[in-house]
């Protein structure tokens, strides 16, 4: 009352309002308690369940006794219910997804590098004209004139001329002769026989050892007669004509 | 403090429905609730005061405070029950003034057994002359001791428009008190 410490002026206002109750306010004290009385008896009824605190109350027990009570009737097994084999949940494991970052190459442009075209020039190839052969007029020779490398004729077989005497035989340049006649002919055949040296390399073997060598060797000829009498023609041969061909003797006489 | 403890003692009786706790309580505080109910020009303060207590008794169980909270709690309830019987006398058009002019007209009929109670009615008949609000602050504030925080929370209003309100209040009483001597009755006697 610290802002009305001078409200003297204000007591034939205010000591009236400040005083005791008449007894004529209080008149209706026995009926108005009654009434408080009854309400409040009935407020006790009302807010049993209309308190807030008593509200929350029930409503978390009611939860918890339902949800309770859902929950233990469902998950236990009846008598003849089937036991029912929990089922384990695997944890699905999520496994990151490691993004590998997109490196990002850099094209590098090759050049392209243009070769160029090279025309290769067409060669025209000349057209080789192939000059016409005019195949020689031969002269057949005249009989009196013989040709001396080919003619058949003794005389004018020069040593080593037997093979192009043969030869000619053969062409039919000497008709009449027969091939075999000419070759067994002494034309162009040198007439000297030169055996070869045979140098003897080998020793000599043993008397017992020769002995038997011999008597092998004089076996295997009187099996093969003609073979060693050939081999003794062609080695005849070969000495009297060298190589055995024309060609020798020409270079020889070359 | 002896005060304190004694209500203290009453509300908790008073909480489990105790009929003479109920009672002491309505002999303490019924005067001050009228006289707050007649400041405010409320028609038929009687009714009002009565459906006060019926509430007060209602919800008693659920009150928890000492003797000033209950104070509060109790003007409170009174003054959300004045706006609605003041909004219902509006609807069906009932003077407000009636209350005032009964209570000038029966201090100037007064005569020497009812001295007392004149001297209450002309007290109230220039508190009416008021604004409603700055009655109703200068009831709560002056007249009931009631905390200017505890006299906010009633009106609804900040602490500083009750301090204004209470300023002005007893400014106008004053100027109406100082313009002439002449009884209250006189001066409010409605031509």
């Amino acid at each position: 009352m610290n802002e009305f410490d001078d409200l003297t002026d204000l007591d034939d206002v205010f000591g009236p309002l400040r005083s005791v109750a008449r007894p004529a306010e209080l008149s209706q004290e026995n009926a108005t308690v009654d009434l408080m009385v009854k309400a409040h008896r009935t407020s006790e009824g009302k807010h049993m369940f209309t308190s807030r605190r008593a509200r929350i109350a029930t409503l978390v027990a009611t939860g918890v006794l339902g949800f309770g009570g859902m929950a233990a009737a469902s998950s236990s097994p009846g008598v003849d219910d089937p036991v029912e084999v929990p089922v384990v949940e695997v944890p699905v494991v999520e496994v990151p997804v490691v993004e590998v970052p997109v490196v990002e190459v850099p094209v590098v442009e090759v050049p392209v590098v243009e070769e160029p075209v090279v025309e290769e020039p067409v060669v025209e190839e000349p057209v080789v004209e192939e000059p016409v052969i005019e195949e020689p007029v031969v002269e057949e020779p005249v009989a009196g004139d013989p040709d001396p490398d080919t003619a058949f004729d003794e005389n004018t077989c020069r040593p080593g001329n037997h093979g192009k005497t043969v030869s000619a035989v053969a062409r039919g340049e000497f008709p009449g002769v027969s091939v075999t006649d000419a070759a067994h002919s002494s034309c162009g055949k040198s007439g000297e026989v030169e055996e070869p040296e045979v140098e003897e390399t080998e020793p000599e073997p043993e008397e017992t050892e020769l002995e038997e060598l011999e008597a092998d060797h004089s076996e295997a000829k009187a099996d093969r007669p003609d073979k060693s009498d050939k081999g003794a023609e062609k080695a005849a041969n070969r000495n009297s004509n060298g190589n055995g061909n024309g060609k020798g003797n020409r270079n020889r006489d070359d | 403090m002896r005060m304190f403890r004694r209500r203290s003692s009453t509300l908790d009786a008073a909480r489990v429905g105790d009929r003479e706790a109920l009672a002491a309580l309505w002999r303490i505080h019924h005067a001050p609730l009228l006289r707050y109910l007649r400041s405010r020009r409320t028609p038929s303060p009687d009714d009002v005061a009565s459906q006060v207590w019926i509430d007060v008794a209602t919800s008693i169980s659920r009150f928890e405070g000492d003797a000033d909270d209950f104070r509060r709690w109790l003007f409170t309830i009174a003054h959300r029950r004045s706006v609605d019987q003041i909004r219902q006398a509006v609807r069906t058009s009932a003077p407000r003034s009636a209350f005032a002019v009964r209570a000038a007209d029966h201090a100037a009929g007064a005569d020497v057994e009812h001295e007392d109670h004149d001297a209450l009615d002309r007290a109230v008949a220039l508190l009416a002359t008021l604004p409603d609000d700055q009655a109703e602050a200068v009831m709560l504030r002056v007249v009931n001791d009631l905390a200017i925080a505890d006299v906010a929370s009633v009106m609804g209003i900040s602490e500083g428009n009750v301090r204004v309100l209470v300023h002005r209040g007893l400014t106008r009483l004053r100027r109406k008190l100082s313009v002439t001597d002449a009884p209250v009755a006189t001066m409010k006697r409605v031509p």
